[in-house]
């Protein structure tokens, strides 16, 4: 796929919707990845498993250092200690309602649901086979279509 | 259909709320997150027990349904025959019975949370039992008559049952939204299908039944039609593929540019059909033909010329003369055996394009402000989206991931050193002074260009009553508007530098800028085409008497010789009069042409041309080409925007003349879209600064209703205040365009439509409407400023809410809804305003049409156009 080739999230994008958690992922992990980036995923579901793929240490909540992390893959360590630290401080300023001092998943949603571009960036651009699997659940005759459609394409 | 047998405490996949808590994320994860042992059954499950800490009894009993969910996911993955098997094995009747009192616990754990699950635990059990033995009686004799059936099941029976079914389907109809892997969701749908099935044909009585399963499958088929219809249309979108690609190499604000254009070009495929069909094509199939009366033909004078290739690209000659120009119609009231009103269509279909348009564009803003929900506190979470929202998922391009990454580099450092200089004192006078200086430097050099092209139009008419203008002075003024609007904008940019604001408010300060100097060409061209439009008309007077007196003397002349009938004057040599109006559709396709051939010259000379000196110069070259001065360019998605926009004016006041010019833009989009998209991808490198376009759309719509409205005004003022040409054109004969339509209440509608319509443009019922609207307003705006208040209230509200530890969903779905509530209604308020203020219009020119007191008529008319 060559649009996760240069996501800095890649590999978390990969354990997030992979079942044993090391990246490893069956078709229908596959298939649920591409469905929940999909451009017909409703917002709610997208900014549920943003949360997961944020979340690094994996405990329900982005703590500080979840943060750093985020923002050191995002800058590819361009920015000194000093500037990481502060801009983890300004978004749990920002964004903890309940003052817990890192956000939960309230706190995300809560966030997120305000961000103008949030759902058009997170629709990645997949190929014709995921276009047409536009409900994600239904219709065994849909899965069988892109699974056809992927024997040929990977 | 499923046929493993689900354990009957499978109930925690279904919880409905959409936001999901804290425990749906616990359990959910942890069963995901754990690596599946691959032993058997049984030992597993004990194992899965006893690793995780069971804090109520209520919870130890969901982690065992999880465990078990746990190993029949993997078995699922394995071996999809095991399921066959089981169902063997389990055989029919259990089945039913087992997925019976799943689906009846699924629904109970819904309606109970987690405290109470002990008591609905207690009481299922009872009517679990209950249930197995009605529903026992039910599968074990399906050979048995419906009649019999039926009046085993009691009412309480069905009404539960149509219960189930209804979750059911809430479920089918939300899973989407559900954060389960794709297996899960699979399961629980197949499951509630399958349930749905069976029951929903069951629930009809009597002869009913059958209909109840026919209304029921017919009604499944229609869904199944819709979406397959829904699928169809996404894959008729043109160039998906195209923008996609353009998306994934250059990010979503170039993208924004192409898809911008696509709509155009929807808008205006609807407004070509719309003139073609209801105007060109009556007129060319059941109007008289060419040749046949004297505005049809070309004059005698012209003939020898009228197909040189230079003629018919400045318009003139046999092109002139034809459906594409104004001049052409006839106005004849009705014409063919259908007796098509064809002045009233063209008057209509002028008037509806601009409604059309008007239309689409308040639509089209409107639901890109709904897609923004809750707007107003955006700023509070600068960081936050920062972080968050800034990598731009659709970018498949090394090169653009590395700007991506840089510009987000870039943008934090920027925000942090916002946020540390707070108080950063400049020179408050300098920065002022050099501001006002550069105001002052574009205002005189806007004025420049006013006057250039002022200068530039009046000396062309001068031109056009010379002999032997050579091709520079014929084309002079849009040579010289082209160059104007090539070389202003880097202009502004480089006096910009001195002003040091901020990138983006920058960047609005320049987009003004254009506008504003596009805008005032525009109009000094349309004033100077104006003087030009009134010497035409005063001139009309002397030859209608020169056409009349050369008719009258020809007739008079043939009663000499009655021996010989002599023909009527051949159309080509009765003196014509110098139409104005085809005068003017003429000027603005030669307009709309040159910018389509400057626009395509400079992509092909700018872009493409650079790009190949740079990229084959560069070997031989000093320096490095492609890092140092020329370099690729970058796509200039702002000045592409406003030509695309300014176009779409020039069609919008053209289309009343011309029209054809319609259609020549829909060709020009057609060949622009294919065009562009080569050239991007050929020779545009992606932008430094990867920006996103979110907010601009509305923007861009913001200026395209702008000019909408400004190009509106020209083509009103002429219709109201000007005399159509006498022997030309659809009005030609009336006092003013506007009178076809008073004929037509007269004389085609009975008499009481015409009383209806003198009582509305009383003015005596029209102020007190405007007062009406006036009041609207007024009441919508208090509305939506007492909702926007409400939302500040209800935010307060969940912070000080969950410091307390209540779950906030509700809270926050309440502010979701007021949120969207506001959203809707402030384009409400713009779409209104806009509407009130075409329909002041309408009535006032409505008004004008239908009082009869001239010297009312004067006073009435507010605009400052009249003489």
């Amino acid at each position: 796929m060559p649009e996760l080739k240069d996501n800095p999230f890649r590999e978390r994008i990969a354990q997030v919707f992979s079942q044993d958690g090391d990246g490893n992922m069956t078709l229908d992990d596959f298939l649920d990845m591409f469905s929940v980036m999909s451009e017909m995923a409703p917002r709610d579901l997208k900014a549920y498993y943003a949360f997961k793929i944020y979340d690094f240490n994996n405990d329900d909540y982005i703590c500080p250092l979840d943060l750093e992390k985020t923002v050191t893959k995002l800058t590819r360590g361009e920015l000194t200690p000093e500037e990481v630290g502060l801009v983890c401080e300004k978004v749990i300023n920002e964004a903890d309602v309940d003052n817990d001092g890192k956000l939960s998943l309230d706190d995300f949603q809560n966030m997120i649901l305000h961000a103008p571009d949030f759902l058009r960036l997170c629709a990645s651009t997949m190929k014709n086979a995921v276009d047409t699997d536009k409900n994600s659940t239904v219709c065994p005759q849909r899965i069988l279509q892109s699974i056809s459609t992927f024997h040929i394409r990977i | 259909m499923s046929g493993f047998p689900i354990p009957e405490h499978e109930a925690s996949w279904c919880h409905p709320c959409p936001f999901l808590s804290c425990t749906d994320l616990v359990e959910g994860k942890k069963t995901f997150r754990k690596p599946i042992p691959k032993s058997d059954t049984i030992p597993s499950k004990q194992q899965a027990l006893s690793n995780r800490k069971k804090r109520t009894h209520d919870c130890r009993k969901e982690e065992k349904e999880e465990g078990s969910r746990e190993i029949k996911i993997k078995a699922l993955h394995q071996k999809k025959d095991v399921r066959r098997k089981h169902r063997e094995m389990f055989g029919e009747d259990e089945w039913n019975k087992a997925e019976k009192s799943s689906n009846g616990k699924r629904k109970r754990e819904r309606k109970a949370s987690n405290k109470e699950q002990k008591e609905a635990k207690n009481k299922e059990k009872q009517i679990r039992k209950k249930k197995e033995k009605h529903l026992k009686k039910y599968s074990s004799s399906p050979s048995v008559s419906n009649s019999s059936d039926e009046e085993s099941i009691s009412e309480e029976e069905m009404a539960r049952i149509m219960e189930q079914v209804e979750e059911k389907k809430k479920i089918i109809a939300t899973i989407r939204n559900k954060p389960w892997p794709m297996m899960k969701k699979l399961e629980v749908l197949r499951e509630a299908q399958a349930f749905v099935e069976k029951f929903e044909g069951a629930l009809g009585k009597g002869k009913g039944k059958k209909f109840y399963a026919y209304k029921m499958m017919m009604n499944k088929k229609w869904i199944k039609f819709k979406r397959d219809f829904d699928n169809f249309k996404t894959q008729c979108i043109p160039w998906e593929m195209k923008i996609k690609e353009i998306e994934s190499h250059f990010g979503s604000s170039v993208a924004s540019y192409f898809i911008f254009l696509r709509w155009m070009y929807g808008v205006n495929l609807v407004l070509f059909g719309l003139i073609f069909g209801l105007v060109i094509i009556p007129e060319v199939l059941m109007g008289m033909p060419y040749g046949s009366i004297p505005r049809k033909t070309v004059p005698r004078a012209e003939e020898e010329k009228a197909m040189d290739f230079s003629v018919l690209w400045d318009f003139e000659g046999y092109i002139k003369y034809s459906a594409l120009f104004y001049g052409y119609y006839n106005n004849q009231r009705t014409i063919g055996w259908l007796k098509y009103r064809l002045p009233m269509a063209y008057f209509m279909v002028g008037v509806s394009v601009f409604g059309y348009s008007l239309m689409v564009v308040i639509r089209s803003m409107a639901s890109n402000a709904q897609e923004s929900t809750g707007e107003g506190n955006g700023d509070n979470f600068t960081f936050s989206f920062k972080m968050f929202t800034s990598w731009d998922y659709l970018i498949g391009n090394p090169e653009t991931a590395d700007n991506k990454y840089a510009s987000i580099t870039t943008s934090f450092k920027e925000s942090i050193v916002d946020e540390q200089e707070s108080n950063k004192e400049e020179n408050i006078h300098l920065t002022r002074f050099l501001r006002v200086l550069a105001n002052f430097l574009i205002i005189c050099c806007l004025c420049g260009s006013g006057y250039l092209i002022y200068f530039v139009v009046k000396r062309s008419q001068e031109f056009s009553k010379m002999q032997n203008v050579s091709w520079y002075e014929r084309n002079e003024v849009e040579i010289v508007m082209s160059l104007l609007g090539m070389f202003c904008p880097p202009l502004f940019e480089t006096i910009a530098a001195l002003e040091n604001y901020h990138p983006r408010i920058g960047l609005k300060w320049q987009l003004g800028r254009i506008f504003a100097l596009f805008l005032g060409n525009l109009y000094t061209f349309l004033l100077a085409l104006m003087d030009d439009v009134h010497l035409k008309l005063s001139n009309e007077e002397a030859i209608k008497n020169i056409t009349h007196w050369t008719l009258f003397n020809y007739y008079n002349a043939s009663m000499w010789n009655e021996s010989v009938t002599r023909p009527p004057l051949h159309p080509a040599d009765v003196p014509r009069g110098s139409c104005w109006e085809t005068t003017v559709g003429i000027e603005f396709v030669r307009l709309t042409v040159s910018d389509i051939l400057v626009t395509f010259i400079t992509i092909l000379l700018g872009d493409f041309l650079r790009a190949c000196f740079v990229r084959f110069m560069n070997y031989c070259w000093c320096w490095d080409l492609e890092a140092g001065f020329p370099s690729y360019s970058e796509f200039d998605i702002s000045g592409n925007v406003l030509g695309l926009i300014f176009n779409q004016g020039m069609i919008w006041m053209g289309s009343f003349y011309a029209p054809g010019l319609v259609g020549i833009n829909v060709l020009r989009l057609l060949t622009s879209m294919y065009f562009q998209c080569w050239a991007v991808m050929s020779s545009n490198v992606p932008h430094e600064r990867v920006f996103k376009a979110s907010k601009s759309n509305n923007f861009y719509m913001g200026l395209l209703l702008l000019v909408l409205f400004l190009s509106l005004l020209p083509v009103a003022y002429t219709i109201m205040s000007l005399t159509p040409s006498f022997d030309c054109g659809p009005f030609s004969g009336k006092n003013r365009m506007y009178d076809v339509i008073p004929e037509t209440i007269e004389n085609d509608f009975p008499t009481f439509v015409g009383k209806i319509f003198a009582y509305i443009a009383n003015p005596g019922l029209i102020i007190p409407a405007i007062l009406l609207m006036a009041l609207a307003i007024y009441y919508l705006n208090s509305v939506s400023k007492g909702l926007a208040r409400a939302n500040i209230q209800l935010r307060k509200k969940i912070q000080a809410v969950s410091r307390m530890g209540i779950p906030s969903w509700r809270v926050q779905e309440w502010i979701h809804s007021f949120s969207k509530q506001i959203c809707f209604m402030s384009p409400d308020g713009l779409g209104i305003i806009t509407i009130l203020a075409s329909i002041y219009i309408v009535t006032r020119l409505a008004n004008y049409m239908l009082s009869h007191n001239k010297t009312v008529r004067q006073e009435l008319l507010l605009f400052p156009f009249y003489r």
